[in-house]
């Protein structure tokens, strides 16, 4: 909800680009959100070229959606994404993920108990580091 | 249509006998003068339902009411059942959270109005625009589980929100709920049987849209910071850690824990350990929350062993565990945990099946009933394999279950003379831990003047002293004082505020200032003039929940209740405490109906009849309904 108040300006869970996959028997809630993968099958899907809609930034690794006039709604990036992080907006038509706020993500502003933490992205013998 | 903020604007209503659907606008009336949930609800059922409709007539109404609030990240995830109760014939309506309001308001609508009776089982299928009735037949005498599951599985999504009712909703047992997501219940007054009668068997939500927020910025800004209050507080702490079965402890701390159904009182039960937080924390292996709350109080608890090996789920909350464990006597916890599950499954409400229970164990006791009428069912106090038969019995209505489902006051009519002195209630509706209220005056004037019948959600105030939340107006050493009757009616009436503002904005009582968190009318104003754009102070906020106050207690007037019903019967006032350093305080009627003049002087009633004022009325805007009120005689 905190991620739908700030991107939309209103509430709606199905717009928010963190979500929680429910399970009521089981009593299991995992949170679905995007891993920012280095190799994004999401952008390598897009049929469109050069500067994609959904690309990564080279700069800070995030892969995100911009507003590209170009993208057609095809769906292709929510289809090659193998852990469900870009779901559709019924409203306008288009794919939503997460794209980490540019690096201040609103969830983890709200999350008072360290569920949700950003940090650096740990490479092989790296020491974590925490930006916040 | 214009463009709401907060609200989303449209109201649904649904006439089973016709199959009609409409959507109609919700007019500004209604949200700005009754805000929404249980305001507005109030309202329309005022309205549309005449006096002396029964509860299972078609021309009842069952009205779900979401908030402004609803669907925020400030644990506003409730909505409000409103209908004609079929347990006490009064003001039926009740609350509950999960995640079913939230998903009714992104779907697009405020409140849904269901009229009629359907001639087959049916359910709602509600899918944003699509609104549609579907055949139930196959889901008739599941349990809300099955249920759930399977209209999951016949729509394909295991993401939509279903409320439902179970077997005993069908068969009319007078106190059976609507349960959502499995283990959230609308619990009190029958709304399942209300269900139940208009062939409805459950409603199923899908909203993919979103609510409008008027100050996204002062929105967040708010709520953010009132969420870092909240878990600041040092009640976050021991809330969600052990959700409210912490309760049990704490009241029995204090000697008021109600044991074999009201009779001992005053000392600690020697029994506790059984049933006491701790206890029940070994079991449980996570907290579950309801949308947007970080008070997280639903405990998921699981049984590896014993008799009850292999249960699991959320299904205890302290008013099981009272009513379950020490009114029964009972204090074997994975027997309460069972007997809570089996309820949820059975779409009972717990808390008054357990009374009902304990009731009858005490009857058996008192030689009012033998094993030859319970059908060999040993009700001896403490036997939970017995509780358990008999749950199984009330939901199918078989043998003694089918008395004991007509509710306490039936029930005790049909079982004889000297049954009704073993209960406890107000208007007919039974209430939580009865035994603190032989202490607590403040809290006996709540559940007396309660406009659903006996409660522990609208007035009861649990606040001793210089605790009360609004130290400024209400200070005093008197205050909900053991025993004491002076000085109680203003926290009474300030509480009462608290609560039907929570109810009506939708947001959960365990984050007011009611239950000792941190909203306050202050916070409550400042967030509903965020995300409405109406900008509202708490001058204007205690006018509209004396407004929705007024409504609810003209309905009950127009049904024929009177100052003499504005009282608490049974055992907490019949009997003193028992035991303990207060052996011996009695109920004072004297006394009482001092303290009940101060209270009806608060919220403006005629002291002689209980009916609201006609001066008290026109200054809350409410002309037609005092002319109503003169039209058949009240005043």
């Amino acid at each position: 909800m905190a991620c739908s108040l700030k991107k939309t300006n209103g509430l709606g869970a199905i717009k928010s680009g963190i979500w929680i996959f429910m399970d009521d028997f089981d009593g299991i809630n995992k949170p679905v959100v995007c891993k920012q993968c280095k190799n994004p099958p999401c952008e390598k899907a897009c049929p469109l070229d050069n500067e994609k809609p959904i690309r990564m930034d080279k700069r800070t690794g995030i892969v995100f959606i911009s507003n590209d006039k170009r993208c057609m709604n095809c769906y292709e990036c929510v289809d090659a994404c193998a852990f469900g992080a870009i779901r559709i907006d019924p409203e306008e038509g288009k794919p939503v993920k997460c794209d980490l706020c540019d690096g201040d993500p609103e969830c983890v502003r709200w999350c008072h108990f360290g569920a949700i933490s950003y940090r650096n992205q740990r490479r092989p013998g790296q020491r974590i580091t925490n930006r916040r | 249509m214009i463009m709401m903020h907060g609200w989303v604007g449209r109201i649904l209503r649904v006439d089973l006998s016709s199959g009609r659907i409409e959507k109609e606008p919700l007019s500004d009336y209604l949200a700005h003068n009754y805000i929404g949930g249980r305001g507005i609800n109030a309202r329309i059922i005022y309205e549309e339902v005449r006096p002396g409709v029964d509860g299972f007539d078609p021309a009842n109404l069952l009205i779900f009411g979401t908030g402004p609030l609803c669907g925020g990240p400030i644990a506003a995830g409730r909505f409000n059942v409103t209908f004609k109760s079929p347990l006490t014939n009064i003001l039926g309506d009740s609350n509950s959270g999960g995640h079913f309001a939230p998903e009714l308001k992104y779907a697009g609508y405020d409140h849904i109005i269901i009229s009629g009776r359907a001639d087959k089982p049916i359910y709602l299928w509600i899918d944003n625009e699509k609104v549609e009735i579907r055949d139930a037949q196959h889901l008739w005498g599941k349990t809300t589980d099955e249920t759930t599951q399977m209209i999951r599985e016949e729509i394909g999504d295991s993401r939509i929100r279903i409320a439902c009712i179970g077997p005993s909703g069908e068969k009319l047992v007078r106190f059976a709920c609507i349960i959502t997501d499995l283990d959230h219940a609308a619990g009190k007054m029958g709304g399942g049987a209300v269900m139940g009668s208009k062939n409805l068997k459950a409603i199923a939500v899908r909203g993919t849209g979103t609510v409008k927020i008027a100050e996204p910025e002062a929105f967040r800004r708010i709520a953010k910071d009132l969420v870092r209050r909240t878990i600041e507080n040092v009640k976050w702490a021991t809330f969600s850690l052990y959700g409210t079965t912490e309760i049990t402890d704490q009241i029995d701390r204090m000697g008021m824990l109600a044991i074999r159904n009201n009779r001992y009182t005053g000392e600690h039960w020697e029994k506790l350990e059984g049933v006491s937080a701790k206890t029940f924390k070994k079991y449980s292996t996570k907290m579950k929350a309801c949308s947007g709350c970080v008070n997280a109080c639903d405990m998921w608890l699981e049984f590896k062993e014993g008799p009850f090996s292999g249960e699991r789920g959320v299904a205890l909350e302290f008013s099981g565990i009272a009513a379950f464990g020490p009114l029964c006597d009972n204090s074997y916890a994975p027997s309460i945990f069972k007997a809570c599950k089996l309820c949820n499954e059975y779409g009972l409400d717990h808390l008054e099946c357990g009374h009902m229970i304990a009731a009858a164990m005490d009857w058996y006791d008192l030689g009012l009933i033998t094993e030859k009428d319970t059908g060999g069912v040993d009700l001896r106090w403490g036997n939970y394999w017995a509780i358990i038969e008999m749950i199984h019995k009330i939901a199918r209505r078989e043998g003694f279950g089918d008395v004991l489902a007509e509710g306490p006051l039936r029930a005790a009519e049909k079982v004889g003379p000297g049954a009704e002195d073993c209960i406890s209630h107000a208007k007919g509706s039974q209430f939580a831990n009865e035994d603190s209220y032989k202490f607590n005056r403040a809290a006996l004037l709540g559940a007396a003047t309660s406009t659903r019948g006996g409660d522990h959600l609208r007035g009861s105030l649990n606040y001793f002293g210089e605790r009360m939340p609004d130290k400024s107006k209400y200070k005093g050493p008197k205050i909900g004082n053991l025993g004491s009757y002076e000085d109680q009616a203003g926290p009474v009436y300030y509480i009462q505020t608290l609560n039907t503002l929570a109810d009506a904005l939708e947001v959960c009582k365990f984050v007011t200032a009611r239950s000792m968190q941190e909203m306050g009318l202050t916070e409550m104003a400042n967030l509903y003039s965020a995300a409405t754009g109406v900008t509202i102070d708490e001058e204007e906020l205690r006018r509209i929940a004396d407004r929705i106050w007024s409504v609810e207690r003209a309905f009950l007037v127009r049904e024929g209740i009177t100052r003499k019903d504005d009282a608490v019967y049974g055992r907490v006032t019949s009997d003193p405490v028992s035991s303990g350093p207060h052996k011996g305080l009695a109920h004072d009627q004297k006394k009482y109906d001092k303290m009940l003049d101060e209270y009806y002087d608060l919220v403006g009633w005629d002291k002689k009849t209980g009916v609201p004022t006609r001066e008290k009325l026109e200054s809350l805007g409410l002309k037609d309904i005092a002319d109503e009120l003169a039209r058949i005689g009240k005043f």
